[in-house]
């Protein structure tokens, strides 16, 4: 197998650092391969209607299609990512806005549809993921954004200082903070009888 | 997410399933990028890349 074989089939997914005797090539093909999910879902999460997710997808692949070349770090390719998605959806939000005053990037009426599942299953899945979405509301822009990446998305402390340039003691401070200030949120809205305790 | 309660944990679990792409999606953008950036860009060793292996493709 040759270097060039090796970076191709090798999964891009998730942190570490790249061995020394390994080419440090990442290849769009594979980006596109593996990290198609996480670019999507942080579209949404970021506050992208399902009408706009297909262009602004779009446009981050192209981003990142043109820009490949400058990642000087492949362990780091998660967090790059995540900063392209960041910036090409912050741009659209701006755009939008300088359109039409519209309603909140969170618009809860426009919740993704989930994938193969029964009606019903849709229909309490919704009602969570709107509760989910309806407590993020009530943390500021700072905390939302650490609690989706290190709750949702799953990344790591250091990975979310690097997506959004914080030092990673704000991430971990931020980190605890945005889930004190969820669990608070959540726990006034069970005692108004909003939502059933579990 | 050891900091959170059992309640803010299942509305967690709720989230991580929505918001995800189906394969149809996958497949629409895909077509999307081919028609602005070629053929190629979407096969492993396009471009100025080495020769690609059709089973590299995405």
């Amino acid at each position: 197998m040759s270097g060039y074989d090796l970076v191709a089939s090798a999964p891009l997914s998730g942190p570490g650092p790249v061995p020394s005797d390994r080419p440090a090539l990442v290849h769009f093909p594979a980006v596109y391969r593996d990290y198609f999910d996480f670019v999507w879902s942080c579209t949404r999460r970021l506050g992208v209607s399902v009408a706009a997710t297909d262009d602004v997808v779009q446009e981050v692949f192209i981003v990142i299609h043109s820009r490949l070349h400058t990642l000087e770090r492949p362990e780091a390719l998660r967090s790059w990512i995540y900063g392209v998605v960041r910036r090409v959806v912050s741009a659209h939000h701006r755009t939008r806005r300088s359109k039409l005053e519209g309603p909140s990037p969170l618009d809860l009426t426009d919740l993704p549809s989930p994938h193969q599942k029964t009606p019903l299953d849709l229909a309490e899945q919704n009602d969570q993921v709107k509760l989910l979405w309806s407590v993020l509301e009530e943390l500021d822009d700072d905390k939302r954004e650490v609690f989706v990446l290190a709750e949702l998305e799953e990344m790591t402390a250091p990975e979310i200082s690097e997506a959004i340039d914080i030092p990673i003691n704000t991430a971990y401070s931020r980190l605890r903070a945005a889930r004190q200030a969820f669990n608070e949120a959540l726990a006034r809205r069970q005692a108004r009888g909003d939502v059933c305790r579990t | 997410m050891s900091d959170l309660t059992e309640g803010g944990k299942a509305l967690v679990q709720a989230g991580r399933q929505a918001d995800r792409p189906s394969e149809a999606d996958r497949e629409r953008i895909r077509a999307l990028l081919q028609a602005r950036l070629g053929d190629a860009a979407l096969l492993v060793g396009g471009g100025s890349q080495p020769p690609f292996n059709a089973s590299n493709e995405i």
